[in-house]
């Protein structure tokens, strides 16, 4: 098969999924499941297919010219087949757990459509190989999450949507107006094949002002603060809204984005030539205190992951700014790990809620007895946030900190101390009342007994794989193909290619 | 394969048996189960004893993972092993069958054991450091158990406190070896004395400083101590401790270079502490909290001498066997110790004089005057007076004098507990308890003959033994004249101490910290009245943009009438400023 056609049927899975599932009736449920699971099963199996053929320095592109200097340009590089691994790994757990969340709710037509949409709107992002590509399925990503945001159609939900909508377009907008300005200057941006650093000096302050113009386009769905405000928000959504939102597509996006802004358009090298990557340095590092800062105070279970999520994300801006391979491989790794991680946070929180109707952390008290599973994984994603190892949040800790002395800058060591120490204070209080507090008479809000065993299969099964993901991502780190492994050839690449 | 090349997988057998048994389902309920859990720390056991030296490489495991058994980790990992062992058979006697958390504190109890062992291994050091976390953090539910108030207070020290030494740790460890990127103990040592950087030795020495007790972050050693069911107490005080000199031994460019200013601070922040531990410790009235405070003044010993080897690398060499004896002589009589406050509060059905002189053995081993009390301070004496540093040695005879009197004072508070133990017909302790308190005895008894060290241990000469006594016949005479003047004589001061509580500084801390948090919370309270504040503005001067923009309609109608004119006057101005102004003709 020709590397074309693998590409494009990988982003076809979803693509096409979508309009099906929109024409089958509400009630065709297992019809439904199945293209949903085959769907995302099929592009798994595509992306391994060609992390392979990477691996065997095959080549995956899709040049399709639409007119003078624009072109729908798809390609499969390390890095953003990396993403794209990512989120189709995710995506494939998110459905399964989707599918038992939702039981019994309606418009699930809807919601699956829109779901798959989604999918392949970060798909396209994870393997645009221009600007202009990479503008269109953003902004597709923007409008598709949008319904899902909004699917319990709930006052807060419908608030929660306008916020969402509000912060993504205008940002939406900003970042055109940066795509044409620097297409104005510098001609079609082909990822990796842009020569800013040629151009003359004196557009260097141009130069600047547009990267701040994308930082600021692109921070909104990164949820770098002050553009965050909708991340906390939007967590009125259904729990797999969230595990998408946070983990697999939209911040991700967002953070995927930036990696792209600093190595791919501008370059590492160029960047800090600029003295951009000193600012965003700092910025991550305000972003990782804030956000902490902000988790501590909330007693809300998902809102204090959302605040968590802020925090986590600024990690991989954080590696991209330090200049050096081993931040980028910080960053890069980070991208994969907090994904896994935030994801299994928000199918447990989810758990939770479906269960016991528990939202809030004071209510958590002594479920790990009656939800042992749930609460394993839990443990696992929240001690991996906090950076202990033999997690993947260790393994990520250890690079930046390697990366911060690399690149100088040994103050970060301070920020990701500060960070974990932090995050043990909102993560441990959670977890000690899991598992060492008695439950408190009468035990929980709306207890139900959706399983046979603590709950419905397809609910904790999703729950501990991804926990477990996130133990094996840092306990056999050394494996080739683990996420360490395959960040280590993109910063590789991106340093001596 | 052959058998050779199969050895170096012990290692991994030996930290992964403890791990496999805390995932055994029925470990309370089926016998096999109890008797895998017994059996967790013997394969390490057995490696330390008999097995050669041994390297392990993992590369998929971490950072990639490298193990060893060499001559420096061996009497520690003996010493620990057989201690966990021992506490481990005596727990299984010592927690009751109807005890509802009996399960998850064994589970909890091998996952420490493991965590245990694998610091003692590691030499890549995400594996050290994923020991030491996963030690400190299982232990925190062991500290916890009972779950009463103390328990949680102790727990909640321990935690706290262990907390900020971990960030410690992992501040010092991620800029050390980023600095030399060093992925192994020995290269970051290495680097560390290379670079001579003074702010990562304070980390590291303070980092582990919080495990090992260093005056100012040594408050979670008294409050938990007492707290936790006994056989935790002896792992926690006879072995777990150690993890923290352990990491001074294993992170500190000990023997490579002179630092003499961190050297310096240690030596004298251990001193105070040994001194002023043992001097607090007097006034304890429970056992457990006494030998929690001559921890800390052990501790503070061993953090001295380190601190002379950090100081000047030349005593290294000569130092690290005593020092090696000194915390495996420590961890197995302070193991005993605590083991015996279970024995005391059950008394066996034995004779006095056979439990009291089993009770009294690891106390005078301690003090220095018997077993291998003897070896060890003749060792550590003879290195330190070999490298010229007798006043240090002098120093820290007096502290054996503190020694004494806090093992006299915790033989004291032992034979009130058999007393009260005895008038309240307490149920004799089971044979569990008893089998594991004596094979403490016997092996801290017989410490001398069996330990393997990388030096041969000395007996000290006959001519030396006074030198090396004198504490202990000071200490016994200080005892006596104690007893004589104060005993029965000055209630006042007996009731005085009684008040005294485990814990020092933290009780000293809890009143400003509370200051501060009420402080704290007015500060968000304002916080909030200002968000309030904030929001009413704005919702006010939004009235007044929005009232100002409705007051555009009124300029509108004037404008409306304005316009006509307005026109007019415009085209006059053009009809009459044109010819003037264009130079027309």
């Amino acid at each position: 098969m020709s590397g074309t056609l693998i590409l494009l049927l990988t982003l076809a899975t979803s693509l096409l999924a979508a309009p099906v599932i929109f024409l089958l009736p509400e009630r065709a449920r297992r019809t439904r499941t199945t293209i949903n699971l085959g769907a995302a099963l099929l592009k798994l199996a595509l992306v391994a297919w060609m992390v392979w053929g990477l691996a065997q320095g095959l080549e995956y592109r899709f040049h399709l010219p639409v007119m003078e200097g624009f072109s729908v340009h798809l390609v499969a590089d390390p890095l953003g087949i990396m993403f794209a691994g990512l989120s189709s790994l995710l995506w494939l757990f998110t459905t399964l757990y989707a599918v038992a969340y939702l039981e019994e709710s309606p418009n699930r037509r809807r919601f699956f459509g829109f779901f798959s949409l989604c999918v392949a709107s970060t798909l396209g992002i994870a393997l645009a190989a221009n600007l202009f590509t990479f503008l269109i399925f953003y902004e597709l990503l923007t409008l598709a999450t949008y319904p899902l945001v909004v699917h319990r159609g709930t006052p807060a939900a419908l608030a929660a949507g306008r916020i969402y909508l509000r912060y993504t377009v205008s940002a939406g907008f900003v970042l055109l107006l940066g795509v044409v300005w620097l297409q104005a200057l510098a001609g079609e941006l082909t990822f990796g094949e842009l020569r800013l650093s040629e151009l003359d000096e004196a557009y260097h302050p141009t130069l600047k002002g547009i990267f701040l113009l994308l930082m600021l386009g692109l921070g909104v769905k990164a949820a770098l603060v002050p553009l965050h405000g909708w991340l906390p928000q939007a967590m009125v959504a259904p729990a797999p809204v969230s595990a998408l939102l946070h983990a697999v597509a939209v911040v991700k996006a967002g953070a995927f984005g930036i990696v792209r802004l600093v190595y791919d358009v501008y370059g590492i090298a160029f960047s800090a030539t600029l003295g951009l990557l000193g600012w965003l340095t700092v910025a991550a590092s305000f972003t990782i205190l804030y956000g902490s800062l902000r988790a501590l105070a909330q007693s809300d279970l998902k809102r204090r992951l959302a605040f968590s999520t802020v925090s986590q994300v600024a990690y991989i801006v954080l590696g991209v700014s330090l200049f050096g391979p081993l931040g980028t491989l910080a960053g890069l790794v980070h991208l994969l790990h907090q994904g896994l991680m935030k994801v299994t946070l928000f199918f447990c929180a989810g758990n939770y809620a479906e269960e016991l109707g528990i939202h809030r952390i004071d209510e958590l008290d002594g479920v790990g007895r009656r939800m042992p599973l749930t609460s394993l994984a839990f443990t696992l994603g929240g001690l991996g946030m906090i950076g202990l190892p033999p997690l993947a949040g260790f393994i990520s800790k250890w690079y930046l900190g390697m990366g911060a002395v690399a690149a100088d800058s040994p103050w970060v060591i301070a920020v990701l101390v500060a960070s974990s120490l932090l995050n043990a204070a909102y993560f441990l209080p959670p977890m000690y009342r899991l598992w060492f507090k008695a439950a408190a008479d009468p035990a929980w809000p709306q207890a139900r007994r959706l399983g046979r065993f603590e709950t419905h299969a397809w609910l904790w099964g999703p729950a501990l794989a991804t926990g477990l993901f996130s133990l094996l991502a840092g306990l056999l780190a050394g494996l080739p193909y683990s996420p360490l492994d395959w960040a280590g050839r993109v910063a590789g690449g991106e340093y001596f290619p | 394969m052959s058998l050779t090349m199969l050895m170096p997988w012990g290692l991994a057998a030996a930290v992964a048996w403890p791990l496999l048994v805390a995932a055994l389902p029925g470990l309370c309920e089926r016998r096999l189960a109890t008797l895998a859990w017994l059996s967790g720390p013997l394969p390490a056991l057995a490696l330390a004893l008999w097995a050669p030296a041994l390297e392990l490489g993992l590369e998929a495991w971490l950072l990639g993972g490298q193990w060893l058994l060499d001559e420096t980790r061996r009497p520690l990992l003996a010493m620990s092993a057989l201690l966990w062992a021992l506490a481990g058979g005596y727990a299984w006697g010592y927690l009751a069958p109807e005890d509802p958390h009996r399960s998850r504190f064994a589970r909890l109890w091998s996952l420490t054991l493991a965590g245990n062992l694998l610091l003692l291994l590691a030499e890549d050091i995400p594996s050290f450091y994923l020991g030491f976390a996963l030690m400190t953090f299982a232990a925190f539910g062991l500290v916890l158990h009972q779950g009463d108030e103390g328990a949680r207070r102790g727990a909640r020290a321990y935690l706290l406190l262990a907390l900020v030494g971990e960030g410690l740790i992992l501040a010092g460890l991620l800029w050390a070896a980023g600095e030399s990127g060093a992925l192994t103990l020995t290269a970051l040592r290495q680097g560390l004395a290379e670079s001579g950087s003074l702010a990562m030795v304070l980390l590291l020495w303070l980092g582990f400083g919080v495990k090992a007790g260093v005056l100012g972050l040594h408050p979670w050693l008294p409050l938990a101590h007492p707290v936790a069911p006994t056989p935790a107490s002896a792992v926690l005080s006879g072995v777990m401790v150690k993890a923290g000199v352990w990491g001074w031994w294993q992170t500190l460019p000990l023997g490579l270079v002179a630092l003499p200013l961190p050297g310096n601070l240690m030596i004298v922040l251990g001193l105070l502490g040994a001194f002023l531990a043992a001097l607090y410790g007097l006034f304890m009235s429970q056992a457990k909290a006494v030998l929690a405070y001559s921890t800390v003044s052990q501790l503070g010993m061993l953090a001295a001498l380190t601190g002379a080897a950090l100081h000047s690398p030349d005593l290294w060499p000569a130092l690290l066997p005593a020092l090696l004896l000194f915390a495996a002589h420590h961890g197995l009589n302070k193991g005993a110790l605590f083991l015996g406050v279970g024995i005391a509060q059950h008394p066996p059905r034995l004779p006095f004089w056979l439990v009291g002189a089993g009770l009294a053995l690891p106390a005078w081993a301690l003090a220095g005057a018997l077993a291998s009390g003897l070896p060890t301070k003749w060792m550590i004496k003879s290195g330190l007076y070999d490298g010229g540093w007798t006043g240090l040695a002098l120093a820290l005879s007096w502290a054996a004098v503190g020694t004494t009197l806090l093992m006299a004072r915790t033989l004291w508070c032992l034979y009130r507990d058999w007393q009260q133990a005895v008038e309240e017909e307490a149920e004799p302790a089971s044979r569990a308890m008893l089998a594991g308190w004596l094979g403490s005895l016997v092996a801290a008894t017989l410490l001398p003959v069996w330990l393997v060290l990388p030096e041969a241990i000395r007996l000290p000469p006959w001519v030396e033994l006074w030198g090396l006594l004198w504490p202990v016949v000071l200490g016994v005479i200080l005892t006596l004249v104690a007893i004589q003047q104060l005993l029965g004589r000055h209630p006042a001061v007996e009731a005085a101490m009684a008040t005294w509580r485990p814990g020092d500084l933290w009780w000293l801390a809890q009143g400003p910290l509370r200051r501060r948090r009420d402080e704290l919370n007015r500060g968000v309270a304002a916080l909030r009245r200002y968000n309030e504040r904030w929001r009413e503005a704005r919702q006010y001067w939004n009235g007044r943009l929005m009232r100002g923009l409705d007051g555009l309609e009124g300029v509108e109608t004037l404008l409306r009438w304005l316009l006509l004119p307005l026109i007019l006057g415009m085209g006059a101005l053009l009809i009459w400023g044109l010819p003037v102004t264009l130079p027309l003709g």
